[in-house]
């Protein structure tokens, strides 16, 4: 993995779109840069605007951390994230497939969708990325164990909590007896946001483009793992999680607000 | 140290089978909550916090250290965030105020679905301006997590930390524990109120 950069693997980014004019992506590999929108009950994907439109800020965050640690991976932008659409799931499953048929190696989801009605919908693509040879790699936070998230909660998808950890390039190992299976950096990141700026962000979001990055650099010296293979050698590779802070509640030294 | 609240990544495994009479009843009891939970507003969250939930958010501000804390939910359009419940010196001047979520981080929250927490908002030239204007103080630090009633995403919760001016000192960032503490009040705070209204449903005393 210390020898790939990412050369010759293609990342999806499905979010807000990216802003591609931010000076922090100016070096980037750019791959398709498309907006999912619903034309008279049909979906479609039409190319966004030069330059790029992220909506919310997200998707250039994720890019950035995705060409941070694999400089030389292509990102493509499938704006999938968008509340001005009524129908976010459907687009999401939209743009996913689009990004399997144009043949994108690694799909990254800095989201959760909850709703059980969507599992099916959900699953329809992340198997055919799986039978397909496509890794998917998703955030997660989720420690309620009866609160499912998809994509993230599927077998065949890297699921990747946030961790604070010094180590950028570091992925870690979750404790047996979850979904999420790995761990990365995810708290107090600066990231690029959209209007040219940078913020300090914390959140699973920013956890899953690292691992999906560190992949793609794997992909680039070995590109025909299958992701079960993949899946299986980033755990042979991830460390321990480091001691981390428990919660302990309720506690009497914080009543910061007045009751 | 461990939570007060117990090890999530365990429980007991259940063992009883549901009621037979009632098996047949599930769905439109599922309808009936669901009905119920729509009915859940900005408006009028209040009159279904029980103490003891209100006594949850509390602590749950508190201890996330936070100057305030706020309970969001979406409007009827679902184009706003309305202030349903709110903590702290300075948060009910947002009583009146209508947070669009077409863009900007709550947005991002409810789209991602996934919590979120950025600190150095006052270093950032964006920061959070029209929260800034509203409350009459710099919001320095802010966790948002998606809020859900019934299965349904209905809003956020949020916690700030602010300062006066832009003299004042800087207060301390938001550590991964306190944001650990607002997805915790999301789930707790959520699964009570589904109680409550499963209770309303089938016509049992919750207590």
């Amino acid at each position: 993995m210390s020898r790939g950069r990412g050369h010759g693997i293609r990342i999806a980014v499905l979010d807000s779109g990216v802003e591609w004019s931010h000076p922090d992506l100016a070096n980037v590999r750019r791959a398709d840069d498309l907006v999912i929108v619903e034309e008279d009950g049909r979906l479609e994907a039409v190319p966004a605007s030069p330059g790029g439109e992220d909506v919310f800020g997200h998707g250039t965050a994720v890019a950035g951390i995705l060409h941070e640690i694999a400089p030389e991976a292509e990102i493509g932008s499938f704006r999938v994230l968008d509340l001005r659409n009524q129908s976010q799931s459907e687009m999401i499953c939209f743009g996913a497939q689009l990004a399997i048929e144009r043949g994108y190696h690694v799909l990254n989801c800095s989201f959760g969708a909850r709703l059980k009605a969507q599992v099916l919908m959900f699953k329809s693509w992340v198997d055919r990325a799986y039978l397909s040879g496509h890794h998917v790699v998703a955030a997660c936070n989720n420690e309620d164990f009866r609160r499912a998230e998809w994509p993230g909660d599927f077998t065949s998808v890297i699921t990747v909590n946030m961790l604070a950890t010094p180590e950028r390039e570091c992925l870690f190992r979750n404790q047996p007896g979850t979904l999420v299976e790995f761990a990365a950096l995810g708290v107090n990141v600066n990231v690029p946001w959209k209007g040219g700026i940078r913020r300090d962000a914390t959140g699973s979001s920013f956890a899953a483009p690292r691992a999906a990055a560190l992949l793609a650099r794997m992909l680039s010296i070995f590109p025909h793992l299958s992701p079960l293979q993949a899946k299986g050698l980033l755990h042979q590779i991830a460390s321990g999680l480091p001691p981390r802070k428990r919660l302990q509640l309720p506690t009497a030294l914080s009543q910061t607000i007045s009751g | 140290m461990s939570s007060a609240y117990g090890d999530f990544s365990t429980t007991t495994t259940m063992r009883w089978l549901p009621e037979p009479r009632v098996v047949p009843l599930v769905p439109a009891i599922e309808e009936r909550v669901t009905q119920f939970a729509g009915l859940i507003r900005a408006a009028n969250l209040q009159e279904f916090l029980d103490p003891l939930m209100t006594r949850l958010i509390h602590d749950c501000f508190s201890d996330a250290g936070a100057h305030e804390g706020v309970i969001w939910l979406m409007d009827t359009s679902g184009r706003n965030l309305l202030c349903a419940h709110q903590e702290g010196p300075v948060s009910s001047r947002l009583l009146s105020f209508r947070m669009p979520i077409d863009s900007g981080v709550a947005g991002m929250v409810l789209a991602t679905q996934q919590a979120f927490c950025e600190n150095n908002l006052s270093s950032n030239p964006s920061g959070a301006s029209k929260l800034d204007e509203v409350l009459g103080v710099i919001v320095c630090s802010r966790i948002l997590a998606p809020f859900f009633i019934s299965g349904q995403m209905r809003g956020l919760i949020a916690c700030y930390r602010t300062k006066a001016s832009p003299e004042a000192p800087e207060p301390p960032a938001f550590e991964p524990e306190a944001m650990e503490e607002v997805t915790l009040l999301t789930r707790l705070l959520g699964r009570l109120l589904d109680h409550k209204l499963l209770c309303a449903a089938i016509g049992v005393d919750e207590s």
